[in-house]
């Protein structure tokens, strides 16, 4: 069954046409990751996955239903945006923060069963007991395992990620993409990430989707990074490798 | 006294437990926005010969959603929206100060507010504000946290932001009015901003810091009405001056 479907979808902000014609769907239980440049319209298709932007033609389906009209099926979908940026003085603290993505409705109040699961789910991120310090004291690699903690609180059937990778330490990144790994086998999650990191990506992945503004390339991570492809997605001179179990990316140097 | 002390401590309190978010959403402009707008519908009650604190709340009530729809709507940073509604009600109330015939208002009392003002209505007005506070808050508190710290994903997560957005404003408006003739239009920002300043000094957490913000508000507009009496000095100025020496105070201690 998929979780998602797009069909001929096309975005535009005022007259710049940022998406064109967009066509891919995903399975449930799949991970997935979206690729392309700064710019290449990755963020602005999650967000009309999300449901927060409404395209101007062609038709998304999220659990079956456009975005917009999702309803207590949103529970069902954790999100990790990119560049959170709350006022640094903000005095809220990780407990509260992970138990946001716990919030049911209006006085709807979470209980004690919902503070273990909230523990529990930062322990998974590495944040074991840390719910009483402030998020703001946190460093950038730590506040994104709080903020992933706090999308997987609530067990997302649909789980996205824009560029999670961004401020992790090294250390945490490789075990960060095995626990994504681990969590679509446990819990049969189907995972959606926007990502720059080809090579770490393509491990874990069961599909690429190429985008840069069109959709270039949709499929197993051997069939899509083809040099062809990358070169769409990074400009003329990235060749690419199989070089081993690795892939590698090489950028040919710029004259000047 | 009493009456004037009553509706102050009221509106003390309410207006720093909605501070406390104005400062954190970094809202503060918008404050000062809004209460400046309703000096033109303070205006415009005496020209139409309608209850100056009624016209006031509808002109800061329309302002505040038009700052709040020009801003979502448009894209256009809140900052820049209230920069174009400030002034120009500023500037509407003055063009139609001209027109008053006959007996001219205290305008001097509305912009920096005169507990001789105070009457029963002020009170009665201040007990609602109070309450309609209180209840926003054991409503609305979680949302506010939340939508405060991640709107996009709040949106995500299906929860109300616009409307609990668009209440919030509406509260402040009305908030701004019923405080008009204890701390004026002019400096009731200070009154928003000032507790929350000095509660977040001392915060660790949310509910301690809008709490804490709410206990300065208290003691800004109590110790400074009280002050203001015995001294003879005019309310809004002692208070706002009062509050603004516990900040420096507080900085020099714990900053």
């Amino acid at each position: 069954m998929n979780i998602l479907q797009i069909k001929d979808l096309w975005f535009s902000y005022d007259t710049e046409e940022v998406l064109e014609n967009i066509n891919f769907e995903v399975e449930e239980g799949s991970l997935i990751a979206i690729l392309g440049p700064n710019g290449a319209g990755k963020t602005t298709l999650l967000k009309i996955i999300l449901g927060l932007l409404m395209p101007q033609k062609g038709e998304v389906k999220v659990f079956g239903k456009p975005p917009w009209e999702l309803r207590e099926e949103r529970r069902l979908i954790g999100y990790v945006p990119q560049n959170l940026s709350p006022n640094r003085k903000m005095p809220i603290k990780v407990k509260s923060i992970v138990m946001m993505g716990k919030y049911r409705g209006l006085l709807k109040l979470s209980g004690l069963e919902d503070r273990q699961v909230a523990r529990e789910t930062l322990e998974m991120v590495g944040m074991e007991g840390t719910e009483e310090k402030l998020f703001n004291h946190l460093s950038g690699g730590q506040r994104q395992r709080v903020l992933i903690a706090r999308a997987l609180v609530s067990k997302p059937k649909l789980l996205i990620l824009d560029e999670p990778e961004t401020g992790l330490d090294p250390s945490f990144q490789e075990g960060f993409y095995r626990m994504l790994t681990r969590i679509k086998k446990k819990l049969g999650t189907t995972i959606i990430i926007v990502s720059h990191d080809v090579m770490a990506v393509s491990q874990v992945v069961t599909k690429i989707a190429c985008i840069n503004r069109k959709l270039f390339a949709h499929g197993r991570p051997e069939e899509v990074l083809s040099g062809e492809n990358l070169e769409c997605l990074y400009g003329r001179g990235a060749a690419y490798f199989g070089h081993g179990p690795t892939p590698h990316i090489v950028v040919k140097k710029h004259d000047g | 006294m009493q009456r004037a002390l009553l509706a102050g401590i009221l509106v003390g309190i309410s207006a720093s437990l909605l501070g406390s978010f104005i400062v954190v959403r970094k809202m503060s402009f918008i404050g000062a926005g809004i209460a400046h707008s309703s000096f033109a519908g303070v205006v415009i009650g005496f020209l139409v010969g309608m209850e100056p604190l009624l016209s006031a709340l509808i002109f800061a009530a329309v302002v505040g959603l038009s700052i709040g729809l020009f801003s979502k709507k448009y894209r256009i940073e809140e900052e820049s929206a209230v920069g174009v509604f400030f002034p120009f009600s500023m500037a509407l109330g003055v063009l139609l100060l001209g027109f008053i015939k006959g007996y001219t208002p205290n305008v001097m009392g509305y912009l920096f507010g005169d507990i001789l003002m105070v009457g029963k209505q002020e009170v009665a007005l201040s007990i609602l504000a109070f309450i309609l506070t209180l209840i926003f808050f054991a409503l609305f508190f979680r949302e506010m946290v939340y939508s405060t710290f991640d709107e996009e994903t709040c949106k995500v997560m299906g929860m109300k932001v616009n409307l609990v957005y668009y209440l919030f404003l509406f509260l402040t408006s009305f908030v701004i009015v019923v405080s008009i003739k204890i701390v004026g239009i002019i400096l009731f920002s200070g009154l928003l901003v000032i507790p929350p300043l000095v509660s977040l000094f001392f915060s660790r957490d949310m509910k301690i810091y809008v709490i804490l913000s709410a206990i300065v508000g208290l003691i800004s507009t109590s110790f400074g009405l009280i002050l203001s009496y015995y001294l003879n000095l005019p309310s809004g100025a002692t208070i706002i001056t009062f509050s603004f020496v516990l900040l420096v105070i507080t900085a020099l201690i714990k900053g």
